[in-house]
């Protein structure tokens, strides 16, 4: 899932890229997508007591209300507390997801080629809809989440194996999908292309699989994009404010704030959420993190912030004076500066090596606020992650010498860089290991911090080897949209390249960010442009292995393939940290890594 | 010679008396520039400007030898160890005057450094300003008729646009790869030439044709004003085209970018007032005698109607100036101005806005050298506008 700005990208790339890959990149204004794991920095969640109203302090609105549409930790937060998906997760373990519209676990055929799920019974739409959830509203959210009417920043990508979706969004028309079933009300059944069930049990935690009633719904899908972001039929204990007679959503006014009271027409007995609160007010528009950071912890019954962590300064105060009034959970991703190895100098795999040992990634985690908002990175799976432990935890890949060492290692960089020359003697290196070219490097970073204090400190170290930059900085947005992710820009270097799970299975992390296969000419996120075959054909042999230990354990390799190729220099697994006022007991849910309201309460 | 500027720097209005005849006489024997100075000396305010803006001319020149003699660090020397654990800037002290920045670097070196950055836009900025708007506004204010229409247009024009809307747009359109690739400038440039060049001379030989002077002849008095134009943007559409790397940008990201941004959007507010004190001039007797004794149009324009105008030139530079350095700064702080990691100020108070509680001094030493630095400009400009004209003295 994405953060921030990051779904400024996929907005634009998602209707032109046929649904494909559009998991994207991580922004850097807020940390990434699903939280991080069982291990959290949040004290076990505590009974809260029922009642009061809460004020989220916002600097900017959801992405989308629909939930075929949302792709935004924002937009998460709103959409797991009045939706229901057919699976979810509680705050305190986001690894194992719980049955939330679901009775029991997905059943997977011995093929892997088929997903069989069970429906709850008595579980009923907010009004005007007031009826009971089947099985085939489920069948037509993702029908219409391969419509151009409704685009999916990811449907395509993670379900596009369930036989019967097209390659590309219909346009003028939703169309059924053959390959999704529902035999009677409460049983829907997925059958695949491919043996890719282990994966897309998994992904069935998105919000893709909230149930949206297709008599209500289809007259509002005809528009492009579908007018249902305004008269969402909710499912969830809290519901946005709505009119009651036609549905539309009153209680939100884009960019200025979203009413969100209790849903009627919710059955505490078939969830497990206690939804403690009776209202909560989302306040958008807190442009300024450190003022609204500091106003939720000086203020009562307010909680911050929706970009992943106020300002580093706020947090050095907020950790001083207010300890118990912050909390921190895993982004569930990492951070990492992408070289483009299809670009001279990067074609040369020691020079690569030659930069990562050099870099001092100490420096680069202070620019978002040091160790406490997260570990320094050695990989692409972040801790508590499934392939985690299998690859050796904190130390992954540390026996390749060029990272392991955290502040920077110049003696082996120069290493590398003579090894580079001897490998191409043509290379500008003198026999001090330095970068002698004049021609200056393409780097581009995001204008805004902290992306732009890292990239800074990348452009400061790099020079040190005697590269010389043509450092630009752009608008976040248009960092992926025009640059990073656009191949025929030819970008030598992005510093502020990031990837955060969407839900929790290790090819989330690593197949679309490193497969060969998944190069694109526009919105491509395999940032370095790594094709290796043997990387590639280990990819598709773990896809199709069972969810386990087996399955951890290939991933965790592939890892390390890849970071033997030293394709990027990842840096940090950062947290995202929440915070709250004095009389506010704070749960952050570990998979959105957002203020979970529907487990905060006031004390 | 012309006597405008004399007569504006003589007249001081009021009756000659006997003794006072004596003065003036004593007056009337200094130069123009003596009086100007002699009036200069006694603005203490404006001399303290100037000699601030001596100093900081100084400073961004010998910029390095003074970080090296107050043993500070390199301007973009990253020191994160300077750093405390949540990578806070260091406050004041321990090695560095003026504390750090987020990121370990000199507060004092860069705001040093950063003095160069705003002088090299005050200056390249505003010289480029003031030749193309004294330039185009003088041809506007003399010729009149249509010249004057399509120029005045087109100054029109480019006051229409919101001017940092404009350079937002130009800076973030040209910050990446530059604009204006070299070849496409000099192609365009060799056809405007071939245009400005042949024209005249076309329109020259079918009059003669006829039998009728309409044009002037092209080896008349004006040839030079006639031939200039085009001559010199054919070399120029030459130099681009074939000396300059085909691939290059004339308008490089960075610092070309906003001296760029800026003459764009800072030239016709020049020309405008250059257009009108030269309609009021081309009206003058010693135009009229000028003209009368077949002096040509560029004799008149350069000999007698410029003179006259150094004074209002010369008053609004250095009240353009502190303007461009604002600008400048604004660029940077909405991030199209020069690119990380030249210091600017500017720039650093926007990387300072996010901890400028907590970390005071980084805010402080840039925002303090930007007030004074357009201070000094603007008090300077008062104290030329006093010296050069007495007549709008405070």
């Amino acid at each position: 899932m994405r953060r921030s700005v990051r779904w400024t990208l996929c907005a634009s790339v998602v209707t032109a890229l046929a649904m494909f890959l559009a998991a994207c990149g991580g922004n850097d204004n807020g940390g990434g997508g699903g939280g991080g794991g069982t291990v959290t920095t949040q004290t076990k969640v505590q009974e809260g007591k029922k009642g009061g109203s809460l004020t989220f302090l916002a600097a900017g609105d959801v992405d989308w209300m629909d939930p075929g549409q949302t792709y935004y930790t924002f937009g998460y937060q709103v959409a797991y507390a009045v939706n229901r998906t057919l699976y979810s997760f509680k705050p305190d373990d986001s690894i194992k997801p719980v049955p939330d519209l679901a009775e029991g676990e997905p059943e997977i055929s011995a093929d892997n080629k088929t997903v069989t799920v069970h429906l709850k019974k008595g579980i009923k739409y907010a009004p005007p809809v007031n009826r009971e959830v089947k099985a085939a509203d489920i069948k037509y959210a993702f029908e219409r989440s391969f419509s151009k009417e409704v685009p999916s920043g990811y449907a395509g990508t993670y379900f596009g194996t369930i036989v019967g979706t097209p390659d590309k969004p219909n346009s003028g028309d939703i169309k059924p999908i053959s390959g999704i079933e529902t035999p009677d009300d409460s049983t829907i059944v997925f059958k695949l292309k491919d043996a890719t069930a282990p994966l897309i049990s998994q992904a069935l935690v998105m919000p893709i699989t909230t149930p949206v009633p297709q008599e209500y719904a289809e007259k509002y899908d005809k528009s492009t994009p579908s007018k249902y972001n305004q008269y969402v039929a909710f499912t969830g204990p809290y519901m946005v404010k709505n009119d009651p007679t036609t549905g539309k959503l009153t209680g939100w006014q884009p960019g200025k704030q979203i009413q969100m009271v209790r849903n009627p027409n919710w059955d505490a007995k078939t969830d497990y959420r206690p939804a403690y609160l009776d209202s909560v007010t989302i306040e958008e528009g807190n442009d300024d993190l450190t003022t609204a950071a500091r106003r939720a912890l000086n203020g009562s019954g307010l909680a911050c912030c929706d970009s992943g962590a106020p300002p580093a300064p706020v947090l050095k105060q907020a950790l001083q004076r207010n300890k118990d009034q912050v909390v921190f959970v895993p982004s569930g991703g990492t951070r990492y500066i992408a070289f483009n190895m299809t670009v001279k100098p990067f074609d040369n795999i020691n020079i690569r090596k030659a930069i990562i040992a050099f870099s001092d990634r100490n420096a680069l985690r202070l620019t978002r606020g040091g160790a406490v908002l997260g570990d320094i990175a050695t990989g692409w799976i972040p801790p508590d992650f499934p392939g985690f432990k299998e690859g050796g935890g904190l130390k992954q890949n540390t026996d390749l010498d060029y990272l392991k060492n955290p502040n920077g290692d110049p003696a082996l960089a120069k290493k590398y860089m003579l090894a580079a020359k001897k490998d191409d003697p043509s290379l500008p290196i003198d026999a001090n290991g330095k970068w002698t070219g004049g021609e200056k490097i393409l780097t581009v970073a995001t204008n805004a911090d902290p992306g732009k204090k890292t990239a800074e400190v990348f452009q400061g170290q790099i020079e040190q080897l005697g590269f010389k930059l043509n450092f630009r900085v752009v608008p976040q947005d248009s960092l992926y949209t025009k640059f990073c992710s656009e191949p025929e820009a030819k970008v030598a270097i992005c510093p502020n390249v990031g990837w955060f799970k969407d839900f929790v299975d290790p090819q989330s992390m690593l197949d679309a960010t490193f497969n060969g296969k998944n190069i694109l000419q526009h919105g491509n996120v395999n940032w370095p442009q790594l094709n290796v075959p043997a990387i590639n054909d280990a990819m598709k042999q773990a896809s199709t292995l069972a969810v386990g230990t087996e399955r951890n354990t290939a991933w965790a390799k592939i890892n390390h393939m890849i970071a033997e190729q030293a394709p990027a220099i990842p840096w940090i697994w950062d947290k995202s940290a929440t915070v709250a006022s004095k009389n506010v007991q704070l749960v952050v849910n570990g998979y959105d890594t957002a203020m979970d309201l529907n487990f905060s309460s006031l004390k | 010679m012309s006597t405008g500027a004399a007569e504006l720097l003589q007249d001081t209005g009021g009756t000659i008396t006997d003794e006072a005849a004596g003065t003036a006489q004593e007056i009337a024997a200094r130069s123009p520039l003596a009086l100007f100075w002699r009036r200069l000396r006694q603005d203490k305010v404006a001399l303290v400007a100037l000699g601030f803006i001596v100093l900081l001319i100084f400073i961004a020149i010998f910029a390095g030898l003074l970080v090296k003699l107050f043993g500070a660090h390199p301007p973009n020397a990253q020191n994160s160890s300077a750093l405390d654990e949540f990578g806070s800037a260091a406050a004041p002290g321990h090695g560095y005057l003026l504390g750090t920045d987020a990121l370990g670097r000199d507060v004092f070196s860069r705001t040093l450094y950063g003095a160069r950055v705003s002088l090299e836009v005050a200056f390249l900025a505003t010289g480029l300003i003031v030749v193309i708007g004294v330039v185009l506004g003088m041809i506007a204010g003399y010729y009149r008729g249509a010249v004057d229409t399509m120029l005045s247009r087109s100054m029109d024009v480019v006051l229409a646009f919101p001017v940092l809307l404009l350079a937002l747009g130009l800076g973030a359109a040209c910050s990446l790869k530059g604009c204006l690739t070299a070849d496409a400038v000099g192609r365009d440039l060799l056809v405007a030439g071939l245009v400005v060049l042949l024209v005249p001379m076309a329109l020259t030989a079918i009059s003669q044709a006829r039998g009728r002077a309409g044009f002037k002849a092209i080896a008349g008095p004006d040839w030079v004003l006639r031939v200039a134009p085009g001559a010199l943007i054919l070399v120029l559409g030459l130099f681009f085209s074939l000396v300059v790397s085909s691939n290059a940008t004339l308008i490089q990201p960075g610092l070309p970018v906003v001296i760029f941004v800026i003459t764009i959007a800072g030239w016709p507010y020049m020309a405008r007032i250059i257009r009108g004190q030269v309609l009021s001039l081309r009206e003058k007797e010693f135009v009229e005698a000028a003209r009368s004794l077949g002096a040509s149009d560029t004799r008149i324009i350069f000999r007698h109607i410029l003179p006259n105008l150094v004074a209002p030139i010369i008053v609004y530079t250095t009240l353009l100036i502190p303007t461009n350095i604002l600008f400048e700064a604004a660029l940077s702080f909405l991030g199209v101005g020069v690119q990380p990691p030249t210091a600017s100020w500017g720039a650093m108070i926007a990387d300072a806005i996010e901890i400028f509680d907590t970390a005071w001094w980084y805010m402080t030493a840039p925002g303090v050298a930007l007030l004074l630095t357009v201070l000094a400009f603007n008090l300077v400009g008062d104290g030329l506008q006093d010296a050069l004209n007495p007549r709008t003295g405070r």
